[in-house]
């Protein structure tokens, strides 16, 4: 099971987990002044973010905003820094919580569900 | 929801005569299907957003311009399995119409009768507060 520090945060529904890119922070020359203009400068690694797509399924609508406010309340200032699980166990170590963005509407059919996208990232 | 030869149909004030089907489709206008990260299959399935749609085909013989696309007014339908009195059923819907449409019939072969003309209503049944179901069912 899928879980943030332990917490089982979007277990109510299917959720996919997305790495995102990883490499290095590639700037170019000119916007930086350095030469050649038309070269390019490394600047260190990418951060990597982890990003969860899913959807958060309750059968009432009090139950959907306690999905809802569950995952919002690790949207810490500074952000949580923790564990971060996906399905199959694997693990990714100091990721921190720092958005979360949910779909245009609460889908109201069998049941009460709202589309995410959570966003992690492991900070340099 | 299929009907053949219901008993009466009327829209608001309107008696629709020579009703030979009303038709009652309810169609899925947003399905939401989601895949996990466990295999290829659907793991979430549901339809938050549909519509029900009915069709009323009579025949006529006389074209009047009584209903027109945008009117609101209650459908209503009484039917019965056997086309006897027991087990009558009304059913009701607040209803827009969406379209009026006309076709010829083909004539009947056998009477060599002139064929007649087909007109078809459609409508889209509106909820009151979007979660109650818009047909009512009740005994006729």
């Amino acid at each position: 099971m899928s879980n943030f520090e332990g917490l089982d945060l979007f277990g109510s529904g299917p959720a996919r987990f997305r790495v995102m890119a990883q490499g290095s922070v590639v700037v170019a020359n000119y916007v930086i002044g350095a030469t050649p203009p038309n070269g390019s400068t490394a600047h260190g690694p990418i951060e990597l973010d982890v990003v969860v797509r899913g959807r958060l399924v309750a059968t009432t609508e009090s139950g959907l905003w306690a999905l809802r406010e569950a995952i919002t309340a690790q949207l810490t200032d500074p952000p949580t820094n923790g564990s971060l699980f996906d399905d199959h166990g694997h693990k990714w170590e100091d990721m921190s919580f720092i958005r979360y963005t949910e779909g245009d509407r609460t889908d109201r059919g069998r049941v009460k569900s709202m589309a995410y996208e959570a966003v992690f990232r492991k900070f340099v | 929801m299929l009907i053949l030869n219901p008993q009466s149909v009327v829209f608001g004030s309107v008696v629709l005569e020579q009703v030979t089907m009303v038709a009652m489709d309810r169609v899925g206008t947003r399905v939401v299907l989601e895949w996990g990260d466990g295999g290829p299959h659907v793991v979430f399935a549901d339809v938050p957003e549909q519509r029900v749609n009915v069709r009323v085909v009579q025949e006529v013989d006389v074209v009047v311009e009584s209903v027109k696309p945008g009117d609101l007014g209650t459908l209503s339908f009484v039917a019965s399995m056997s086309g006897a009195d027991a087990g009558r059923r009304k059913v009701s819907a607040t209803a827009v119409v969406t379209g009026v449409g006309y076709e010829v019939g083909r004539s009947a072969a056998s009477t060599g009768a002139a064929p007649r003309a087909i007109r078809t209503l459609t409508f889209v049944l509106v909820s009151g507060n979007g979660a109650t179901d818009p047909v009512v069912v009740t005994e006729a």
